[in-house]
């Protein structure tokens, strides 16, 4: 995969992670113009991770496969309210998945960057 | 020592119990959730009982008619008979008068944007000559007329037509008994139903369903050629068999719950469970088994800001602010060949956001009449009695203002015409202050050289009192059609803009807004919404099969990381 299909994932990642923050704290659920914000980054991030798990030639170490598989799952979330499926009450339930799964993603991917880093200069050491 | 101890306690013992015991010797009780077959003896002012084959009999009274058995005077208070707190704004009474284009919304309660009644209905009788028709008794001592036990609690045979003519003609104490057919116009009983003992069997009812509120309370969407009376639907609990009591309930004190909200209710009993919300949505489901409503789809914050009227009460989508007549301002109730679209009040269904911030469906209205500024800004309306003879001097109207008026001047505006009023106003009426005139939204006054000018003055603002009726089942409501249902274009929920009408013709255009004008919803998110939920079922099909890709993606990828790690 392309290294600025790559960054543009990441760049998105950080922006859908930002403009939730005003659905802080829980029982807030995110809503008027950072709701939509948030929506327009969701949309073509969506299809930027489906890439980006799919066609990704490097194979993922344990962390970062977590961290997609977070983030993916935090996806299948939001779209079980946003079809009608769960009760207004419920809702909430999903939205705080939704977000809690998708932050523990982008953290996980922090960590696998860090410790790919930390790995790298270990080599470099040697 | 011990003797007065043990007197000491006694008394202290009694004390303890005097209230149960008082109301357990006054009252007698059924205890039954049966009715009571009420065969009684009707009674006259003085509380004798009535021989109504005697000859000359004494007129009924009602409230010693039931005085025996109920307690009247707290059965007369109550937040159905004015008393009790303020509370959420409600209806107001309209003081109509055709001859001076009289049109005030007035209220004893400390409700925004109403005139008080004391400005304006002078005493107990003539209340009860303007309002009385509508209004059951009480009403915190401005009515002479007493309560009308029977308007509300005898099931069958009431008459309320005549209630409303006797009304009008003065008949305040007798009217309630003529309604229910005991007596005729003369104060002649109808001595067939009654017995050898002078009893007669009434079917009164504590709860005598809906038909017994509906007199008063009836709202009635205004009848156009393509939403004719007939399709007009009732409110959905009427339709499942319910009672208006059922949730306006009350003790003996008739502070009938109001059924709104964080309501505090006089007996400081909780009611919550009352409201659309406590009864439907309460914990552990919905209260004696009413519908839980789940809401699919439904972003959660709507239910936070939106009342639950906002969607399923008030205005449809499609036809928002729509004109409607309520018993009280049109006098539903009253056989007439008068009343049409242009019959005044004209009140309006729209949509507004109240105290607490959560929109809801309002009905509003606008003042019209004649007032005085004083110096501190403050209009006090003029009652119509006082403008008869400088409205007839100047103006030469015989029965309806603003149709003479109108008629006389076939499209010209009225400046001149009301000008020469305000000045003769000016002269006719003792009391200081400078004449004016309020419709349409606008206060006018004479600028001194023949022309009005405008007096910025909230005293023709509008009025508003919430809509909860009648109410529409979950197929029916804003929003069972999808998002779309208010987030389009083609939505008129809450894009129709509102305004009040002028009476008469004057220059200058009238202020009408749309709640989306006046930022009770901020405009420009509803528009972009609107614009997003175009794509919105493009937008669940592409994130539905994006989420899927990237689950079915991030397993395979988990597991490739998990086998290559055993390796």
């Amino acid at each position: 995969m392309k290294k600025w299909l790559s960054l543009l994932t990441l760049l998105l990642l950080l922006l859908a992670a930002l403009t939730s923050i005003p659905g802080l704290p829980p029982g807030v659920d995110l809503r008027g113009r950072w709701l939509q914000i948030h929506l327009i980054v969701a949309t073509p991030l969506a299809i930027l991770i489906v890439a980006w798990i799919w066609f990704h030639q490097v194979r993922l170490d344990l962390v970062k496969a977590s961290a997609w598989l977070a983030i993916s799952t935090g996806l299948g979330l939001i779209v079980i309210p946003m079809v009608g499926l769960t009760g207004t009450e419920s809702t909430h339930h999903w939205v705080q998945g939704h977000g809690w799964l998708s932050f523990l993603g982008v953290g996980l991917l922090g960590l696998s960057a860090a410790m790919a880093g930390r790995k790298k200069v270990t080599e470099l050491k040697r | 020592m011990n003797r007065f101890l043990f007197c000491l306690s006694l008394m202290a013992f009694l004390s303890g119990n005097l209230p149960l015991l008082s109301q357990d010797s006054t009252w007698k009780r059924t205890d039954s959730d049966g009715p009571y077959f009420h065969s009684i003896q009707l009674r006259d002012s003085s509380g004798r009982v009535i021989d109504p084959s005697a000859p000359d009999p004494a007129l009924p009274d009602l409230s010693a008619t039931c005085a025996p058995c109920h307690d009247v005077v707290a059965a007369s208070g109550g937040l159905h008979g004015g008393g009790g707190p303020d509370g959420k704004a409600g209806e107001p009474w309209f003081l109509m008068d055709a001859r001076s284009a009289t049109g005030l919304p007035m209220h004893h309660r400390s409700w925004p944007a109403l005139f008080k009644p004391v400005d304006l209905v002078t005493d107990g009788a003539s209340w009860s000559e303007t309002f009385g028709r509508h209004d059951a008794g009480g009403n915190a001592g401005t009515t002479i007329a007493g309560s009308d036990c029977l308007v509300c609690h005898l099931a069958e045979g009431y008459d309320f037509a005549k209630r409303i003519e006797h009304f009008d003609a003065g008949d305040f104490s007798t009217a309630p008994f003529i309604a229910a057919g005991l007596i005729d116009g003369e104060g002649n009983y109808d001595t067939p139903r009654f017995d050898s003992d002078g009893r007669i069997n009434l079917d009164l009812l504590a709860d005598a369903g809906p038909d017994a509120c509906l007199p008063c309370h009836t709202v009635r969407n205004l009848e156009t050629a393509e939403n004719p009376r007939w399709l007009h639907d009732e409110d959905i609990h009427l339709s499942a068999g319910m009672t208006c009591v059922d949730c306006h309930r009350s003790g003996i004190a008739h502070h009938i719950v109001r059924g709104y909200e964080g309501e505090s209710h006089p007996s400081e009993l909780d009611v919550s469970s009352l409201s659309c919300r406590g009864c439907h949505m309460g914990d552990g489901g919905g209260h004696q088994g009413a519908p839980k409503p789940l809401h699919q789809g439904l972003p959660p914050f709507h239910l936070e800001e939106i009342h639950c009227t906002g969607c399923h009460s008030g205005p449809v989508v499609t036809s928002s602010a729509i004109r409607q007549w309520t018993s009280r301002a049109h006098r539903l109730g009253e056989p007439s060949q008068k009343r049409d679209s242009t019959t005044p009040p004209r009140i309006i269904a729209s949509i507004w956001r109240d105290d607490s911030g959560k929109l809801g469906p309002v009905r509003l209205a606008w003042p019209d009449g004649w007032g005085l500024l004083d110096e501190s800004g403050v209009i006090r309306p003029i009652a119509p009695d006082l403008l008869r003879r400088p409205l007839r001097k100047t103006l030469r109207v015989r029965a309806n203002l603003a149709k003479e008026i109108s008629a006389r001047l076939s499209g010209k505006d009225a400046t001149e015409l009301i000008h020469a009023a305000l000045l003769e106003i000016d002269e006719s009426i003792e009391e200081e202050g400078v004449p004016v005139f309020f419709s349409g939204g606008r206060v006018l006054a004479s600028d001194g050289a023949g022309a009005l000018s405008e007096v910025s003055s909230d005293a023709a603002s509008a009025v508003r009192w919430p809509i909860a009726h009648p109410v529409r089942p979950a197929r029916a409501a804003t929003g069972a059609g999808g998002c779309t249902d208010c987030h389009s274009s083609a939505s008129r929920w809450l894009s129709t803009a509102v305004g009040p009408m002028s009476i008469l013709p004057f220059p200058g255009a009238l202020g009408a807004s749309s709640p989306l004008d006046e930022n009770i919803v901020d405009g420009n998110s509803w528009r972009s919404w609107s614009l997003l939920f175009g794509g919105r079922d493009v937008g669940k099909v592409y994130f539905s099969l994006c989420a899927i890709l990237a689950i079915s993606g991030g397993l395979l990828a988990l597991w490739r990381s998990l086998t290559e790690e055993h390796r």
